[in-house]
């Protein structure tokens, strides 16, 4: 049986609205990042998405996994992604999509 | 008797009670801090003139023209926000809010001063954690991000190069920035600021010289500013990444580039001249870390400022040279330094 009484404890509440919320976020961006049909666009919601997983790391009170994930994976692993597709040519990939 | 009520609550809910201050804190922060990032523009502009023997700002607010700040803010608000017709809209509108919503990740974990009571104490910081300097560390790598976005978005080449000679100066000079924090961590046994203001009885600027010089040019180039401004280097590429924006999303870039001044000389402040560190003085012993921690930055500031109207811009080039061939390996033996003094010495 589950016991329906902790629905009404308030900190739980607080959890779940926290949870469900980054939760959301990390799939919306996720799903955007795999359909944009921008290479640019796909980066920044990927970044989006990085930094809901750091929130989620910091709900559940693991700050340095959450601080560290900031730092590896939003200021460097995602701003190399960013530069790198910034050196890649705009037109050629346009061409490229509708084609 | 509404305090009795607050004070039963704290003791109930001990966790929403720091959740409600914790946002309170921070809304009061976040409008302070633009408060003072406008005054540092005044103050700016005042010692330029001053530097340059001419007046400065002084026709708005009386002699001081302290009154212009405010009239710059209304300028900057009510003038046409243009978009370009090329420009990537979404990203182009984010880019301002981005830069300083970042920025302001940084003001979250850094002390404003502390003061003194009942003989304690009490550091003035929205979040206390154990590991701050390395989350503001962070913070400040994600800078670059907010400047390739209105770069990119303007779909303008001297905004792009703008945004090209950003990210490389960001990621050259990150790697030395944050081995000079580590440094100064390993030498005060801690990753918090407020403790690492507390360990230093020496001042850090004595304790490793190498890594304040190193930090202090780091700082400087993250900051952007003169002489390694080549992001927006006039001659070259107009104004970088600023060049397509207009109003009041120019005026969130501007604004953005103060706040980081501002916040990178309380970093200064905190990580190597002892913080709010200072005899006590007798009579204001209540507010006298506040004295001292304005004191020192105050000087920092216009250190900043000296440094800016002295030297000429480099090139891009002599910079990223400057950061990974030079001051690397330097804060390399800056580290050894700190770990031989810190860990074998004290």
């Amino acid at each position: 049986m589950i016991d329906l009484t902790q629905f009404y404890d308030i900190r739980f509440l607080i959890e779940l609205g926290v949870f469900s919320l980054f939760a959301v976020i990390i799939l919306g961006l996720s799903i955007l990042t795999v359909y944009s049909r921008n290479m640019v666009h796909s980066g920044l919601y990927l970044l989006g998405s990085f930094a809901a997983v750091a929130a989620l790391y910091i709900s559940l009170n693991a700050t340095f996994v959450g601080v560290a994930q900031v730092l590896v994976y939003i200021g460097a692993v995602g701003v190399l992604i960013l530069f790198a597709i910034m050196l890649t040519r705009k037109t050629l990939m346009e061409e490229e999509s509708h084609g | 008797m509404v305090l009795s009520a607050i004070t039963e609550f704290a003791a109930q809910e001990p966790k929403i009670y720091g959740l409600i201050i914790g946002l309170v804190a921070a809304a009061i922060l976040a409008s302070v801090i633009n408060v003072v990032a406008m005054l540092l523009v005044w103050l700016e502009r005042k010692v330029m003139g001053d530097f340059q023997a001419r007046y400065g700002p002084n026709r708005v607010g009386g002699r001081w023209g302290v009154l212009q700040l405010g009239a710059d803010a209304v300028k900057l608000f009510t003038k046409e926000d243009v978009i370009p017709r090329g420009a990537d809209k979404p990203v182009f509108v984010w880019a301002p809010i981005v830069a300083v919503a970042t920025t302001m990740l940084v003001a979250g974990a850094l002390p404003f001063g502390a003061v003194i009571i009942d003989g304690k104490e009490i550091p003035l910081v929205v979040a206390n954690m154990d590991i701050s300097a390395f989350y503001i560390e962070a913070a400040l790598s994600i800078m670059a991000i907010s400047a390739f976005m209105a770069g990119w978005s303007s779909n303008n080449k001297y905004s792009m190069l703008g945004a090209f000679r950003g990210i490389a100066r960001m990621i050259a000079y990150e790697v030395p920035m944050g081995i000079c924090v580590i440094s100064v961590a390993i030498m005060a046994h801690s990753l918090n600021v407020v403790e690492i203001v507390q360990a230093q009885s020496i001042w850090f600027v004595i304790a490793q010289p190498i890594g304040f010089v190193i930090f202090a040019i780091a700082l400087i180039t993250d900051l952007g500013r003169m002489p390694f401004d080549q992001t927006e280097a006039e001659e070259e590429i107009i104004a970088g990444y600023n060049t397509e924006y207009s109003g009041i999303r120019f005026g969130l870039l501007y604004f953005q580039e103060y706040i980081v001044m501002l916040l990178g000389s309380i970093l200064l402040v905190h990580l190597y001249l002892g913080g709010w560190n200072g005899p006590v003085i007798p009579v204001i012993s209540f507010i006298s870390p506040m004295i001292w921690f304005f004191m020192k930055l105050i000087i920092v500031l216009v250190a900043l400022i000296w440094v800016r109207v002295s030297l000429p811009r480099f090139r891009i080039d002599q910079v990223t040279d400057l950061g990974w061939k030079i001051l690397l390996p330097l804060s390399m033996v800056n580290l050894a330094w700190a770990v031989v003094v810190g860990l074998y010495f004290a």
